[in-house]
């Protein structure tokens, strides 16, 4: 409970209208901030170190002697040289540590001193101090209380941000209603509405919410984070509560009905810069517009894939003839070295393979030419004679490299280098033409430094003894 | 600035603890430290039905609690566990080198269950490889979706682990330790941060359809833990908890009167022996199972999804319709703050899982046929929900595979854990990295290594933890998930 006081001189100024206090005890309450901003944290209520909090009256009358600074052990610590071991707050190598976990500790200013100094010189009164930590106090169960409600009733989770934490650099509370499963009704509204003013986060996500609760919650003039996704709300409910969170900066809205009314509030929201649109009735032109001029604003909408996942071509199919020379059979490349089947054709006596335009073609011993057009999955005799041709990558390093193959590669006179990605190339028997042309056994692709980088060949394959091919880029018959 | 000075237990605070310990309470002192730390805005953390707070939850001011100096932080913790050793230089880890020595047999030191050997047949490539993404990130054609998501996912090749035989290396993997007993990652993590949602468990496991990982359970204990931190296991058919629906004999409020009247007795024991984190975990466990009953079927209801939102997981397909099962399910958890979700792809044995030591062509395509389309709809739709940045999906085995073969015949790559590849993406990680190198075959780290300690850290720190002041006490010691020498967070991946 005593963690409040802390919290509360935080937020006294949004806590319920305080009478300015007299001026002779301004000098009590700037001993006061001293004390929270330099002593709470390790002599408060979290910590005593070596015994001592100075939160409470006894102890701090404990460190001073009423009209005599240099008696006052308070004032002996706070005047000592940073190297000195006594000197309080500790030395600068503790606090950058603290800093790192995020404990901010900053030496006194001369100014916060001399206070110090001045109020030992009058006395050291503490009759406005203790009214100050009485106010602290009784304002802090009041919030607990409220904020017990809001947990216990509500179901909501409410977390504290740390004014070091916070974007604003101010401290701030986060409620997180996401695990709770009643209704949130108007008495929802009203338990939110005692720390309205220092909601940073508010969390919806998933909850059912009555139109009540939207009508009742309060402006939330520093809410920086709301998120409504799964809500299922309409697009008014939306617009209405976007009406009350003027400063918002991040908003969850996938999963709801958000439309038109939304659209027109988020106009007028100026600090918004990341948006969950995802599965709402927003228009996406007009969000990108309106979030054009936004420097590191976030955008988003569901973002699919390309329908061709395979950037550059597919898996390699490839077209081959089976060894009785009865069957055209389509293959995927499964593995470099691996093939599935895909389909099946009954087409005998195929002597040679080509391709042209957007049409792969097969010559049959009898010299019939057929036809496959891409995207069909039949073949068609046809009455042309294709001439068709493939783009030729002919260079004294290739023409090397050709010389490497073996010799079962380079049985045939005619031969084709087809250029692959990232400089590789292809190297496999073809023809040109239909004429006269012959299935070859086998292509092997080197890249510039003539590794072999993939080999096709009968050799284990399917189906065994295969006697050609001829390589695609993907499927023809899709 | 060395770890012991940023130690909070160098500091002159410790002493609530020590006279704890001292007290002869030690083996109390989780529970007590969490009623004497009370702060009230955790201890007014409680659920709707007003329960008080969780004694074993983190209490804000347990100095055992240590947070990272982060702001923005990661809520929940995805891991997707590719149980076998996927072959990181078949998958994310290209080495064009390899083929250009397939089938040869060359002079490589590796370590794998076949002992320690210094020569090896080279197993060539068996993927093509393209460039994705804005970053053109190499992804082998075993992943095809998981390509397009490259520019969000920050690659680690380098990372090392302690041991290459399955059973040590998942424990390693999973505890931080290769030997049994220690609580593991997602335990650290309930641990550190409590749960979000108190009617769901926070630490959720989902095994393959095969069967669990080797030494089952104990990859998800909470070791030396109170019991209430371990993972439960979610099934994905049928009843998603095994006997938590009630029996019809304790329908109309019966089950409720007699938990009320358990709970009395309990209550009424644990007053008598005070802080007995066991008694009190059990407690809680009774109740949490009655809230379970009825959030848990909403929680893993998949028929409250779109069917487009199904296809994107794969779950109109049978290859991947069981691991988009999954992941789909693992979305629907973190969205209900469950804190840490493991999913394993393989279980069982030899091929049922990524251990391909026999064929590795239809080993890989099976496990990634089968990963690939809901891991990469898993990502974008937590992307498109905007749960991306506060979610971190991890993605790996217990270890990689080696770039020569086992056997004299065949494809088989055996066990690597001098060099592997594991993916971070969201909660934090900058997208569109690739971190470390293993040599040029893939067979150790050479270039910032890492240690699995290192992925543990970086996840620790992530969710907002400081890996180096994160600590049990047990045994006399102040135990950390990665070890009293303490491990940094792999920084050139944090956003």
């Amino acid at each position: 409970m005593k963690t409040l006081l802390l919290i509360l001189l935080g937020f006294a100024s949004t806590l319920g209208a305080q009478e300015p206090p007299p001026a002779d005890d301004d000098l009590q309450l700037k001993v006061l901030d001293v004390l929270s901003t330099h002593c709470f944290s390790c002599h408060g209520p979290d910590k005593q170190k070596s015994g001592l909090r100075l939160d409470e009256i006894e102890e701090i009358e404990s460190v001073v002697e009423p009209g005599d600074p240099a008696l006052s052990e308070l004032v002996r610590r706070l005047l000592l040289p940073v190297t000195d071991d006594e000197s309080m707050p500790p030395p600068k190598e503790s606090s950058e540590m603290e800093a790192e976990m995020g404990v901010s500790w900053e030496r006194p200013t001369r100014a916060e001193v001399w206070s110090v100094i001045e109020w030992v010189q009058v006395g050291a009164p503490t009759d406005a101090i203790a009214a100050a930590l009485r106010e602290s106090q009784r304002s802090a169960d009041q919030l607990a209380e409220s904020l017990q409600n809001l947990s216990r009733a509500l179901g909501a989770r409410v977390a504290r941000i740390e004014a070091e934490n916070a974007i604003d650099g101010r401290a701030g509370f986060e409620i997180d209603f996401r695990f709770g499963r009643r209704l949130l009704d108007r008495r929802a509204a009203e338990a939110v509405d005692a720390i309205g003013s220092d909601i940073v986060e508010l969390n919806l996500a998933g909850r059912e919410l009555s139109e009540e609760f939207f009508r009742s919650l309060p402006v939330m003039p520093r809410l920086l984070h709301l998120r409504l996704e799964r809500t299922g709300l309409e697009d008014m409910a939306i617009a209405s509560l976007l009406a009350k969170s003027p400063a918002l900066e991040v908003l969850n809205l996938h999963s709801t009905e958000a439309g038109p009314a939304t659209l027109s509030a988020l106009v007028g929201i100026r600090s918004l810069n990341e948006l969950v649109a995802f599965d709402t009735r927003l228009p996406r032109g007009e969000l990108e517009e309106l979030f054009a001029g936004r420097e590191g604003s976030v955008l988003r909408f569901d973002e699919s894939h390309p329908d061709d996942l395979f950037p550059g071509g597919g898996p390699r199919h490839l077209l081959v003839v089976d060894p009785a020379g009865e069957r055209l059979v389509l293959l995927r490349e499964r593995a470099l070295t691996h093939y599935d089947t895909v389909r099946e054709w009954s087409v005998a006596d195929v002597q040679a393979l080509g391709r042209s335009g957007d049409a792969l073609f097969v010559r049959r011993a009898s010299g019939e030419v057929l036809e496959l057009k891409l995207g069909q999955s039949e073949w068609r005799a046809t009455e042309q004679t294709p001439a068709w041709s493939t783009e030729v990558v002919d260079t004294p390093r290739l023409r090397e490299l050709w010389e490497e193959l073996p010799d079962s590669l380079q049985s045939t006179a005619s031969r084709t280098l087809l250029p692959m990605e990232e400089g590789r190339v292809l190297i496999a028997q073809t023809t040109v033409g239909l004429e006269g042309a012959e299935i070859v056994p086998a292509m092997v692709e080197v890249d510039r430094d003539g590794v072999v980088r993939w080999q096709f060949s009968d050799e284990g394959r399917f189906p065994a003894g295969l006697r050609a091919a001829l390589v695609l880029a993907g499927d023809p018959t899709r | 600035m060395d770890d012991k000075k940023r130690s909070p237990f160098h500091r002159p605070d410790r002493s609530r603890r020590e006279f704890l310990w001292d007290a002869g309470n030690g083996f109390a002192s989780v529970a007590l430290a969490g009623l004497l730390g009370n702060n009230w805005l955790r201890a007014s953390e409680t659920n709707a039905a007003g329960d008080a707070a969780n004694p074993l939850q983190t209490p804000g001011a347990d100095p055992r609690i240590v947070h990272a100096p982060r702001t923005k932080t990661a809520k929940s913790v995805i891991f997707l566990f590719m149980y076998g050793g996927p072959s990181h230089v078949d998958t994310f880890d290209y080495k064009p080198e390899l083929g250009r020595y397939d089938g040869q047999t060359i002079d490589v030191k590796t370590f794998g269950r076949g002992g320690k050997k210094s020569q090896g047949r080279v197993v060539g490539p068996k993927w093509r490889f393209r460039r994705y993404g804005e970053c053109g990130k190499h992804v082998s054609d075993l992943f095809p979706h998981l390509g397009h998501c490259v520019d969000d996912i920050a690659f680690v090749h380098s990372f090392y682990a302690e041991s290459p035989i399955h059973g040590s290396a998942l424990l390693n993997m999973n505890t931080g330790r290769i030997l049994s007993g220690h609580p593991s990652i997602g335990s650290w993590v309930n641990y550190g941060l409590g749960k979000l949602n108190e009617d769901l468990p926070g630490y959720v496991v989902m095994l393959d359809e095969t069967g669990g990982p080797i030494s089952g359970a104990k990859n998800w204990t909470s070791g030396y833990m109170p019991a209430a931190l371990q993972g439960v296991q979610l099934r994905t058919d049928g009843p998603p908890i095994l006997d938590l629906a009630p029996p019809d004999a304790l329908d109309g409020g019966v089950q409720r009167a007699v938990l009320d009247r358990l709970r009395e007795e309990n209550t009424r024991h644990a007053a008598r022996r005070p802080g007995n984190p066991d008694l009190e975990a059990r407690i809680r466990q009774y109740e949490l199972a009655y809230r379970m009953q009825s959030a848990a079927p909403e929680a893993v209801d998949l028929d409250r999804e779109t069917e487009e939102t199904k296809e994107l997981y794969g779950l109109d397909r049978a290859e991947t319709r069981n691991f988009g099962r999954k992941c789909l399910l693992a979305r629907r958890l973190v969205e209900r703050g469950v804190r840490f979700v493991q999913v394993y792809s393989g279980g069982g044995h030899n091929d049922d899982n990524w251990d391909a030591h026999g064929d590795l062509v239809f080993n890989h395509n099976r496990h990634a046929g089968r990963t690939d389309k809901p891991i990469a709809g898993l990502l974008r739709d937590l992307k498109r929900r905007g749960l991306l940045d506060e979610t971190l999906v991890v993605w790996g085995g217990e270890f990689g595979r080696q770039p020569t073969a086992e056997y004299a015949e065949g494809t088989g790559r055996d066990h690597n854990s001098w060099g592997f590849t594991m993916w971070l993406a969201g909660g934090g990680v900058r997208g569109g990295v690739s971190v470390g190198e293993t040599d040029e075959l893939g067979s150790k780290a050479v270039r910032d290594r890492f240690h699995v300690k290192n992925l543990h850290a970086t996840i620790l720190h992530l969710m907002g933890l400081d890996p180096n002041g994160l600590s049990y006490f047990f045994n006399g010691l102040d135990q950390k998930l990665v070890g009293v020498e303490g491990a940094q967070p792999i920084h050139q991946i944090l956003a």
